[in-house]
């Protein structure tokens, strides 16, 4: 089933004045439920304008945008925030409540849920969101950064949306902030069901974590494909300012080093790398095995 | 293009290029003589100076009256009340128990044109200078009052922090105002309490937000060795130039002229 459907929308900022930008131009793709999108694209691509259109934050000049395959209208944008959660940027700065236990809660405000039903949906969140039991009753200001973007993060799915938008959630996280954030998106795709679209600057991240790869170069969609299709146009991305994953930059240079070894170009995550090295050195013997005589 | 009052246009006029302080001390001048007039003569004398003014600075005087128009009621005021209360002794129509002296509207019409000319006056100054500028300007200008311990420096600074951060905190709360919206904060109640409670969502990060900034800039100042205004020297030096020597005459011969009109016509 299709999650998520953009046909052709066009988004111009600052319209009739001399800072008119057009942010958006004919951009279009779809979203299958259940998998984990990735959005590439340098700065001022126009990433976070359109991640802003998919819960009706904005609502684009022309074009249409499908939800579970039904067109969205300007004016159910409050069904869509439901379906569509969205994360932004540093979202620990939007906490306010004087509890954990509130400010996740706070999303709920508007369903009128009884007291218990309420508590049983913040929990869950938390629990997703990986926050233990305890951490509900502290002030939000306590915390670390990382569990603050919890906290933020399960503001959003406690609202049970079909599709998560994540902007840079790992962002001015420490490395292991950064990790635990990132498996936690993971999870929410793989083990709940979600839909979730990633934005973000590390190929890394994305190459290891997306199903599926939206690249965006100057308001319009450049290229979409599964990372390792994408990967593959080294050129190209770094035309546009991006890059590909460290790994697949040293294996292609190496496959073009040592022609005859017959080296992958297209590894992606370090593990595959380690795979390839063991499976080059070890001619012949296939990764898995490899793994397992290292056992 | 809207141009707001009190907006900065960049430009390279000589207005743009004169110092701060000699365009502050002249407004003001200009403002007394605007004050002064009594007649028609002068007030068109005033008028033209300004339009020379805008000219010179290459601002478009049909936009600049444009962004007159949140003041109309204040200007509408100000007409109505001086046409009926003014008084007089030609009348110029009546009915029921009002009359209209023909004073009263000259007046009217004299006054509406000093609180445009007061308005656009100080506008040209904001248009063509640099909120820094203005803020060194009046460092510079309030200086001599050091000598009684008058804090003139950090007030200066504390003006210029301030307009600094105007636009990051827009930025800001427009940011955080679509990240509750994405939370299911609904802003367009009608009943009042609840408009009002559902602003906390914005008030609260805003301030946190605000105490954070004011600790990192804090620190940010403290490791450059910010230790107030005393030796401390200027990035941009304020320096009076033949254009502010120009500048002054004209609009002191603007005073005397105006003066010497109340004396004669």
């Amino acid at each position: 089933m299709t999650a998520l459907k953009v046909e052709n929308i066009s988004y111009t900022y600052m319209k009739k004045t001399p800072f008119e930008k057009k942010a958006l131009d004919n951009v279009s793709f779809q979203i299958e439920a259940g998998t984990f999108t990735g959005i590439i694209g340098h700065t001022g691509c126009g990433k976070s304008t359109l991640i802003q259109h998919f819960n009706g934050l904005l609502r684009p000049d022309s074009g249409k945008i499908y939800i579970n395959g039904k067109l969205t209208e300007g004016s159910d944008v409050k069904e869509m925030r439901k379906k569509v959660g969205l994360v932004f940027q540093y979202p620990e700065y939007q906490l306010f409540e004087s509890t954990v236990y509130r400010d996740i809660a706070f999303g709920l405000r508007g369903e009128k849920l009884t007291e218990e039903e309420e508590r049983r949906r913040v929990e869950d969140a938390a629990r997703k969101t990986g926050l233990t039991h305890d951490t509900l009753d502290r002030s939000v200001y306590e915390l670390s950064g990382g569990q603050k973007r919890r906290v933020a993060i399960a503001g959003i799915t406690v609202m049970n949306p079909d599709i998560l938008v994540l902007d840079e959630p790992a962002a001015g996280l420490d490395p292991e902030g950064r990790k635990e954030i990132l498996k936690l998106t993971k999870d929410l795709c793989d083990k709940n069901g979600v839909t979730v679209i990633l934005v973000s600057h590390s190929m890394e991240d994305i190459a290891e974590l997306a199903d599926n790869i939206i690249v965006m170069n100057d308001g319009g969609v450049e290229m979409t494909g599964t990372p390792r299709e994408i990967f593959k146009n080294v050129k190209r991305l770094r035309e546009i300012c991006l890059d590909v994953p460290l790994m697949t930059d040293v294996f292609s240079r190496l496959a073009e080093r040592f022609p005859e070894a017959g080296i992958r170009r297209d590894i992606l995550t370090v593990e595959e790398a380690a795979c390839e090295v063991l499976r080059v050195i070890d001619k012949g013997t296939a990764c898995g095995q490899a793994a397992e005589a290292e056992k | 293009m809207k141009i707001a009052i009190g907006q900065y246009v960049p430009g390279n006029s000589a207005l743009h290029k004169a110092d701060p302080r000699t365009k502050f001390i002249l407004t003001l001048v200009y403002m007394v003589a605007v004050l002064m007039s009594k007649s028609y003569v002068s007030y068109i004398a005033s008028a033209a100076l300004l339009a020379a003014a805008f000219i010179c600075a290459h601002i478009n005087i049909c936009k600049i009256l444009r962004s007159l128009r949140p003041l109309i009621i204040m200007m509408a005021m100000t007409v109505v009340l001086n046409i009926f209360f003014y008084g007089g002794t030609t009348v110029l129509v009546s009915f029921w128990k009002i009359t209209v002296y023909k004073e009263s509207v000259y007046f009217a019409l004299k006054m509406l044109l000093r609180v445009i000319l007061l308005v656009l006056a100080s506008s040209v100054l904001t248009y063509t200078t640099t909120s820094v500028m203005m803020t060194d300007g009046l460092e510079s200008l309030m200086s001599p009052l050091k000598k009684i311990h008058f804090p003139a420096h950090e007030i200066a600074m504390i003006m210029s922090i301030a307009l600094r951060f105007i636009p990051t905190f827009s930025e800001e709360t427009e940011r955080i105002i679509k990240a509750q919206t994405a939370r299911g904060a609904d802003f367009d109640s009608k009943n009042i309490i609840k408009k009002i409670k559902s602003y906390i969502p914005i008030i609260v990060p805003m301030f946190v937000g605000a105490w954070r900034k004011a600790d990192e800039l804090a620190m940010a100042m403290n490791a450059r060795c910010y230790r107030g205004g005393e030796g401390r020297t200027k990035y941009r030096m304020l320096r009076f130039t033949y254009i502010d020597a120009v500048l002054s005459v004209i609009t002191c011969a603007l005073l005397a002229a105006v003066v010497i009109a109340n004396k004669f016509v």
